[in-house]
Order: structure tokens, then sequence, then C-alpha cells
């Protein structure tokens, strides 16, 4: 990042590195504009309201430091954090590696290909809930799907959304059939990747791994990253398999930190504990994400970049 | 030096005989076996459309039937003319199109456009406004929810589209920006720096170089806009009243009635007619999946 | 760097502040509504709009596009606006709340609705009900059920809209094949706990057709299972302490008692249904589709079934002769009802043009309508005359016509009548009310035992309760 060494005075730019700077907020105005009026303004309003305790029906009542003090003390708190960290953990690099790997698949010029993608990207535009049903049957544990084939192999059924231990796993499951858009993601990317390099690398002899390893992923980084990135943010927010199919349950085993914050703002109306909540997630999920662009993001190879440009 | 901006077809038939002839013993298993397991995973990833489908030919009782009937028989063709005309719904699809036209605009403009700014440009808290884009997507929707909602009450937006379409005009929203930001940085910066050579301003790298080179990204744009828009449903719930302004994704919510009063059959009738334009759309937009740029010659 | 002159970037970030910081004074949520409808009364007799927030799925909600349509008829100076919001209800409600522009009417869950009148929202027409030449009867609803559910402090602050709560179905045809005497809608005459356990495991099979008091019984491949009861929550949990003699939540006390030695007696036996007998197959989310049952009750998965009065609505189709009974009992048989109220909101601009329409879906009409479909049991009185029931229960003869199964009268006449009660919801009890469900997911998976299950969970939810009761 280029240092500023004179900021010059009145509206006319006079050095390029401040008709740069001009230039840039210019480009990135309608973000900037639209971050005042439509984000700060709900966003500092609940900043606000994470201070007080208010139901929305009566007058809000400041109680300072309250509502994080009866968050460190409650159980549910904990237990969803558990949760959603556990499924982020979990569910995160499975799904961008898996996605990844289709992406490869789907880049290959076979025939049909183009239904092909439609097919895997098409568990993303099927509507939430017709989703949700459906699963809620393949995992019964008496009649779905998953046990009567596990039976006809000869395994015991599992109590997947009955069990504590399985209902999390369950839902890291149906998760992976949400990896279309990331897929098309790398999909994008993978073609912006010019066919010379692979041409070079067939010239000196490169196998396919040592193609994929050495040119694809090196190129695909900025995407990689992005659906690293995404998948942190997405998975830490996750909430519709936990409000559709488990309820929370059992036992509260797959209480997404999300899904408990709807509750307590729409169900027990607790509005200021539950902006208390979003905050401190807000603050989980940006560290989390700065400690990534710190240390990954100089491995993050951009093929524009040019030294003094960092991610 | 020459440098070929769109992409040189002309090359390809060329390099895939040369990848053909030098693998043509192994060739014919690898594209089988590559053909099985997608063929295996596009089965398990078809499966829930399928059920949709099923499932919106059965009757109501049938839904639920174990073991599952697979084809209902006699298919209940009624449940697509019910689903369609007991609510309104071309009314509903006419409306969501309206709204996702004025997104599709407002998103690839503003979206590419403050994305260039972050990807291109260096400026002085550049880097901080990019962790602020992040930012916003961090905190959980929900708790916007009330405060965005007295905000467009005073500004007299309730029962109007302003709510979810004024705000894309303003960048579209975070995910948009940072996709296309990484899309614009791994595009090589010989490019730019040879048009500036020409004289070209920024604004005119963007609109000529930029953009016609990431038709790839701008298309995953475009479709996930659609979808998005198409499938909005707690936006038009908040803030729609009157229901001849209601949207496809929330007409088709108007077959719940919590889990024992949905009409599931009809239900799934209007989900599979819901996605059905969706699915064409993302079919038709393969073709602009291409690779971006072939450089032949470039020192 | 130092520069006196404010450099852009900074003065960009005050001028950022400056606009937040007026909008945030011109966004700070308002003072409660009720204060600031005071004196905004609109002036009587000119053509008035109020607007009725609800949910529900597309029949109920032509049945209320009807009645509006009835309503408007009969006063042309009043227009009633339907805001149907089949999901999400409450995030619309609060937003609407919070934003000083709530709906005039509206559906109130019967779990939130107390919690609504402690905060002020509803709007108190105790007065108007007195003054009502039909509904002043202390009789015309049914009692002491709807006092419980409406009044809030000896005050009503809306109507209920029927009572739906738990009774038995059962596929007739699985008992004549066995040669087992069917349940019977008489409340006297209802099983006792061992008689009904013993029918189940009759009718109780395993892939090889052994029944579990069988030595070769296989509990990983039961094909039919004598009894469905899911009683995870809602009306069915607080039904099962009921069934005990205990009342799931002591209206005086405003105390939780499914810790009551009794209450935890009754949860385990029913949990034992599932996990100790194996008559009843696991219960889940999927079961609780309401219309899986029906699929089970058809298919002969199932012989009996605890369900719910609105199942009958689509139960009445199955392809089989289907019977309805009251439960077992264990000290008694019974039910605890449930069903929301439709009230007013304090708030609103037109209290009298509010309080008539709220007064007219109490009306027997609507009600009818529904009751007839097999999807509410009445609140009114006048519903249950010789004359009221014969009005809207047909009692059909065969399978393929009508909806009510035979003996549907005597279980409205005495088994409603007599033998149910209303579910209590005092201020701030979904939250509280949540804790006991999570905690009993343990006793219902077999990994705890009620007493286990209650132990810590009740007194956890009865502080929630005293917090919000002093609130």
């Amino acid at each position: 990042m280029q240092t500023m060494r004179s900021l010059p005075r009145g509206w006319w730019p006079r050095t390029k590195a401040s008709k740069n700077t001009v230039i840039g907020y210019i480009f990135i105005s309608p973000f900037i504009l639209g971050f005042f009026f439509w984000f700060l303004t709900p966003a500092l309003v609940s900043a606000w309201m994470a201070f007080q305790d208010w139901n929305m029906l009566s007058d809000p009542r400041f109680v300072g430091l309250g509502n994080f003090r009866t968050m460190w003390q409650n159980r549910l708190f904990w237990q969803s954090l558990k949760v959603t960290a556990y499924y982020t953990i979990v569910s995160v690099p499975l799904g961008l590696v898996l996605a990844f790997a289709v992406a490869l698949l789907m880049n290959i010029k076979v025939r049909g290909i183009a239904a092909f993608r439609t097919i895997y990207y098409l568990p993303v535009i099927v509507p939430a809930v017709a989703n949700a049903i459906l699963w809620a049957w393949i995992l019964n544990t008496e009649f779905g799907l998953l046990n009567v084939l596990l039976k006809s192999i000869g395994l015991p059924k599992v109590r997947w959304l009955v069990d504590p231990n399985w209902a999390l796993p369950a839902l890291i499951l149906v998760s992976l059939w949400g990896i279309g858009t990331s897929m098309v993601i790398y999909l994008a990317g993978l073609q912006g990747i010019p066919a010379l390099y692979y041409e070079a690398a067939d010239m000196d002899g490169a196998g396919r791994w040592q193609k994929i390893w050495y040119i694809t992923i090196p190129l695909m980084s900025p995407v990689i990253f992005f659906n690293l990135v995404m998948g942190i943010i997405g998975s830490f927010q996750v909430f519709t398999a936990g409000y559709l199919i488990t309820g929370g349950g059992p036992e509260d085993a797959t209480l997404f930190y999300v899904l408990y914050l709807y509750r307590t703002a729409f169900q027990y109306l607790k509005m200021g504990y539950g902006a208390a909540l979003a905050w401190v997630l807000f603050a989980i999920i940006m560290t989390l994400v700065l400690v990534i662009f710190r240390y990954m993001g100089r491995g993050v190879f951009y093929e524009g970049a040019s030294s003094g440009d960092r991610a | 030096m020459s440098i070929e901006a769109k992409p040189d077809t002309s090359v390809l038939p060329i390099m895939q005989q040369h990848v053909v002839s030098r693998r043509q013993s192994r060739f014919d298993w690898g594209r089988i076996l590559v053909w099985l397991v997608l063929l295996g995973g596009a089965l398990l990833m078809f499966s829930p459309f399928i059920w949709m489908v099923t499932t919106s030919l059965k009757t109501q009782l049938q839904a639920f039937q174990y073991p599952p009937v697979w084809l209902p028989n006699p298919p209940q063709w009624q449940n697509y003319v019910d689903a369609l005309t007991i609510k309104p719904f071309f009314l509903y699809v006419r409306n969501t199109l309206v709204i996702v036209v004025f997104n599709e605009i407002a998103i690839l403009a503003t979206a590419s456009f403050c994305a260039y700014g972050f990807a291109r440009m260096r400026f002085p808290g550049r880097d901080t406004w990019f962790i602020i884009v992040l930012a916003t997507m961090m905190l959980p929707g929900v708790v916007l929810m009330v405060p965005s909602f007295v905000i467009f009450s005073r500004l007299r937006w309730i029962d109007t589209y302003l709510p979810f379409v004024v705000p894309h005009f303003f960048g579209g929203g975070a995910f948009y920006i940072f996709l296309l930001t990484q899309f614009f940085r791994s595009l090589p910066e010989e490019l730019a720096d040879a048009a500036r050579i020409d004289g070209c301003s920024d604004f005119g790298i963007y609109s000529r170089i930029v953009m016609p080179l990431s038709k790839p990204a701008l298309t995953t744009v475009a479709i996930f806009t659609f979808i998005a828009g198409w499938n909005d449903f707690i936006g038009p719930l908040l803030y729609l009243n009157t229901p001849d302004k209601f949207t496809v994704a929330l007409g088709l919510s108007l077959f719940r009635g919590g889990l024992l009063q949905t009409r599931w059959d009809l239900l799934m009738a209007a989900s599979v007619v819901m996605t059905l334009p969706v699915i064409v759309l993302f079919f038709l937009a393969q073709r602009y999946f291409i690779q971006g740029i072939v450089m032949t010659g470039m020192k | 760097m130092s520069s006196h002159n404010l450099s852009r970037r900074q003065f960009l970030r005050l001028a950022g502040l400056s606009v937040t910081a007026t909008a945030i004074v011109a966004c700070v949520p308002p003072t409660a509504p009720q204060q600031q409808a005071a004196g905004e009364k609109a002036p009587v007799g000119e053509q008035v709009n109020i607007s009725f927030m609800g949910w529900g799925g597309p029949g109920e909600s032509q049945a209320v596009l009807d009645m509006i349509d009835r309503f408007e008829g009969e006063n042309p100076d009043i227009k009633v606006s339907w805001l149907h919001t089949p999901q999400d209800y409450m995030p619309k409600l609060m937003s609407m709340v919070a934003a000083a522009t709530p709906p005039d009417t509206l559906f109130t869950p019967q779990d939130f609705y107390h919690t609504f009148c402690r905060d002020g929202l509803m709007m108190d027409i105790q007065d108007q009900l007195d003054a009502d030449p039909v509904l002043n009867d202390p009789n015309y609803f049914l009692q002491p059920q709807e006092d419980r559910r409406s009044a809030y402090n000896g005050r009503w602050h809306g109507i209920g809209v029927c009572w739906v709560g738990q009774h038995m179905f059962y596929n007739a045809d699985m008992f004549v094949d066995a040669g087992i005497e069917p349940p019977t809608t008489d409340p006297d005459k209802a099983w006792s706990w061992d008689h009904f356990l013993e029918v189940a495991r009759e009718l109780t099979l395993d892939d090889n057709g052994n029944h579990p008091y069988d030595s070769g019984f296989d509990p990983d491949n039961i094909v039919q299972w004598g009894v469905n009861w899911s009683a995870t929550g809602g009306h069915f949990l607080a039904s099962v302490p009921y069934m005990n003699g205990v009342l799931p939540l002591n209206p005086e006390t405003n105390k939780f008692q499914y810790d009551d030695p009794a209450a935890v007696d009754a949860l385990q036996k029913v949990a034992d249904l599932t996990n100790l007998h194996y008559v009843s197959p696991r219960s889940s989310n999927f079961n609780d589709l309401g219309m899986s049952v029906t699929q089970m009750l058809e298919s002969r998965k199932v012989a009996m079934h605890i369900g719910g009065t609105y199942e009958l609505t689509w139960t009445h189709l199955i392809e089989a002769t289907l019977g309805v009974a009251t439960p077992p009992k264990m000290k008694q048989t019974g039910a605890i009802l449930v069903a929301d109220v439709r009230g007013a909101m304090a708030a609103t601009k037109h209290p009298e043009a509010a309080y008539k329409w709220v007064r007219m879906t109490g009306d027997p009409v609507y009600q009818s309508t529904f009751l007839k479909i097999g999807l509410w049991w009445p609140n009114q009185t006048s519903l249950m005359t010789p004359e009221g029931l014969n009005s809207w229960i047909d009692e059909r003869k065969s399978p393929t016509e009508g909806v009510h199964p035979p003996g549907y009268y005597e279980l409205v006449d005495k088994y409603v009548r007599n033998h149910t009660d209303s579910w209590i919801c005092p201020p701030d009890f979904p939250e509280a009310q949540q804790i006991i469900t999570s905690s009993l997911e343990g006793l219902w998976n077999g990994n705890k035992t009620a007493q286990e299950a209650v132990q810590d969970a009740v007194p956890a939810a009865n502080e929630v309760l005293a917090k919000g009761a002093s609130s």
C-alpha cells in the first residue's frame, strides 16, 4: 500500500497518487453510500439494543453489560457456540474440497456436461422447505431411506435425528448437497486459467496431478480463498437446516447459534439479548477472518499482483 | 506484442488433438470413469428434485406414504392446475421478474464497479474498506430485521418493492463485491498497463478490458442474483402487505399452514414450476462459461 | 502527518457519523404503543380501514376472506384488509410493532397471548363483552377453559377461536381382524393403562410375526406398532401429566408441575411405550407431520394413534375404517386444549371497528365451517347443545362419505366437555417451555429417565416464569 506523501488542499487533486485516491473512492462510492444508508444505521441501532433489556413490546431498559453477563452464564449460549464451531470445522473443509473436486470434473469436456452441471447445482435451487421435508424423511430412524440402505448391506440402523451424537453429523451430510454454489464459483475460476499453461506443462511432461497441484491450485487461489472465507462466514450463520429439520434438537445437539439467536429474539422476545448475541458472533467471525487474511492472504497468488499489492 | 482479448478458439482443436494423440491408449478408460463418477453423483444430486416432482403428482395423502410411491398412479396433473390458479401465480411471476430485472442491472453494474476499485486501484483506506465489506456479512441479518423495518417504515417504503431493490444499487451486497474482486484480481495486470500506456482511463480499462474478460464471473453473478431475487422470501414477507404485489417465493409460502395444514401436494407442484425458469436460465448460461483469454505470443 | 485541514477521509468519516447520528435519533424505537394511541382515535362514522394479521393454509385463508366479505356486507363503513402471513409471523409482527405500525387486529398464538397482555399490547375488551347481549352470558363459552385462556388478570383481551386437543384414532379393521374389542368414545369406559398396554402389545408385530412378549421378538425389525404416541411438545406433552391428575402448570403458583411425582410417572409411562415395550415407533419431526401417521394407519403400520383434533381433516380420507376414541386413562382420561386467540391491539386507531371485527371471528357460523371439516372443536356452548352438535357432526355411515366417524358426538359431548382443561401460558411461557421440551427429548430418546429429565429443567423453567410475572 502506497503511503501518501502529501495531501493537497482543495478539491482538485494535483498528484497522481491523490488522483488515484479520488478515482479509487469514486469506484467504491456506491458501496460506501450503501453502507451508511442501509447497513450502518440498523447495525448501530442493534449495537445500542445489545445494552438494553427490550422485548419490543414495552420500553427498553438500559442494562449495561447485563446481556453479556447473562450470555457468559447461559448454558445454551456455550452449547450453540460448540455446535456451530463443530459444524464449521467439519463442513467447511469438506465442502471446499468436494466442490473443488466436482468442479474439476465439471470442467472436462464430456458430452452432456452442461446437463451435469445443472444437476449438481439443482439442490441449491430446490426450495428450502421441500429439501427439509425430504431429508427429515430420508434420515427417519424407522422408515428413512438411509437406514433402509444401511440395513440392506447388513449395517445397524442409526438413530440419525434422534440421537444427539448423530444429529449434527447428519446435518453436515445434508450440507454437502449444497456444494453447488461453490462449485459454480470454482468453475468460473477454472475458466479463467489460460490453456496455455496446461499446454506448456504437457510439453514438459507433467502428469494430471502435477498439473493440478502446480498450475490449477495456485492460479485458483483467489477463488479458493473466496470460498474459504465465505464458507466460514456462512457456516457460522447456518440456520435453515436446524430450524426446519431438527428444531435445534435432539437435546440442543443441533442448536445452531443463529437459531438460538432467532428464538431468543422472536420467541422469547428478548431482542436486547439477541442483539448482544449477534455482536458476539460478529466479533468471533471477524477475528477468524482477519487471522485468515493475515496468515493466508500472503499465500494467495494473484496473477495480476505486482509488488506492493497485498491481498 | 499482440494481445488476444477474446478467446482464440482456433487454437483449441489443435491443442485437443495434441492431447488426444498423446493419450490414445489410456483415453477411453479415463473418460468412462469420469462419466461414471459424474453420473453417480448426479443421481444423488438429482434426488431432491425428483422427490419434489413425484410428490407434486401425488394426492395429499400419498405424499408421505411408506414405502414411498415413486410413480404415483394416477399422476395428479390437476395439482399443477390448482397450484397455479388458487393463487395468481402468473401475477407473482410478473412481479418477481420486475424486481429481478432491476436487481440484475443494479448488481452487475455497481458490484463490478466497486470490485474494480478494490481489485485494481490502490488508494489509502482501500484494505480497511474491504474489510468493512466483509464485515457487513458477519452480522446475522436476524438482528437487523427490526431496525431495517423501522427505517423503511419511516421512509414510507412499506408495501412497495423499494426495500428490496434500492439497496442493491449500492454495490449489491458484499458477496458479489468480494467475488468479483477476487476474479478481477486474477486477471493479468499487463493488459491494463498496456491500455494505460495507450491513454486509457481507469473507467475505460474497467469497461473495455476487465468486464469483457470476466464473462464467467459476471455470468455467475447474474445467475446468483436471479436465484436470490427469485427465491427471496423474507424480504417480501416483511415488507409486502397487498396480495397483488406478492412475489413467487411469497406466493409459494401461502400453501404453508404450519406443519399440519400445509398442502404439500400443491406446494411441491408450485415449487417445481418455480424452479423451472431457474434451471433453464442456468442451463442456457453455460455457454458463457468459456475460457476467458488465450494468450498467444505474450512475452 | 498532521494537517490542520481535514483530510478527505476524515471529512467523509465525520459526515458519515453525523448522518448516522441523525438517523439513529430518528430511529430510536418508540415508547410503548399504548402511550401513543391515546388521543389519536379516529372520529366515528367515517369509512374505517382495519387490518387483520394472521397465518393459516390456503383453506383457512379463504375462509377468512369469506368472513370478511360477510362482515363488510353487514358493516358497510368498515373495510378489513387481510395480512396473510403464513410464516415468520413473529418477526413481521414484532417489526410492525417496533415501527409503531401494528395491525389493528390479529391472531395471537396462545403461548404468547399473556405475554402480550402483560406488556399492554392487547386491547382490553372486557367492558364490550359485558355489554354484549350474547357474549356476556358466563356460559356462552366452554368453561372454565375459556377463562383460563382469554382472561388476563380477570379481564378478557381477546376471544379464543376454537379448541383442539388430543384423542385417539384407530384402524377399526385391524381390531376386527385381530378379534379385539376396540376402544370407545365414552370417557367413563376409557381403558385402563394396563389394558391399553396389553392391547398395544397384542397389535405389535416384528417381521417374523412375534409380539413383544414373545421370546424371539426383534425390536429392530418391527413392521406393525400397536400405537403411535408422540408427546414431545405442545398440547400432547401438556396432556400427559393431566391424565395422571396433575395440571402441567399450576395457575395459582405460576409453576410447572412436571416434576410432581404423578407427572413424572405419567411421562415415564408414555416414554416406556417406545423404549421399554416397543409398542410405539420412535417419535420424530417426521411422525409429527401428521399426514405420515395417517399413512401409517391406512397401511396398517400402526393400529392406534394419539393425535390432535385437526388431523381428522385428512385422516377421514383413509381407505380403511377409521375409528375415534378417548385416550386410555392413567388416573383419568383427558386432554389439554389449545388454540389461538383473536384480539385487537391496544394501539389501534379504530377500537370500535376492531372490536366488532374481533367479535365476528367468534361467530358460530365461522366456527362451524371448520368444525364441519374436522379441523376444530367448538369453544362455544351453543355449538355443543344437542342441536348444536348435530349441526356440524355428521356421524358418517361409511368411510367414503362425510367426515366424523361414529362416536364423535359422544366424544365431543362427554369427553371434550368434561374431561379437558386449557393450556395455561403465563408471560414468558415460550422460553420456559423450551427448556422443558429440550430436556425431555432425552426421555423420549431413551437416554434419560423421566425423573432425570425434569430434575433440573423444571426449576430452571420456573425461574423464567417467575421473572416473567414480575417484569
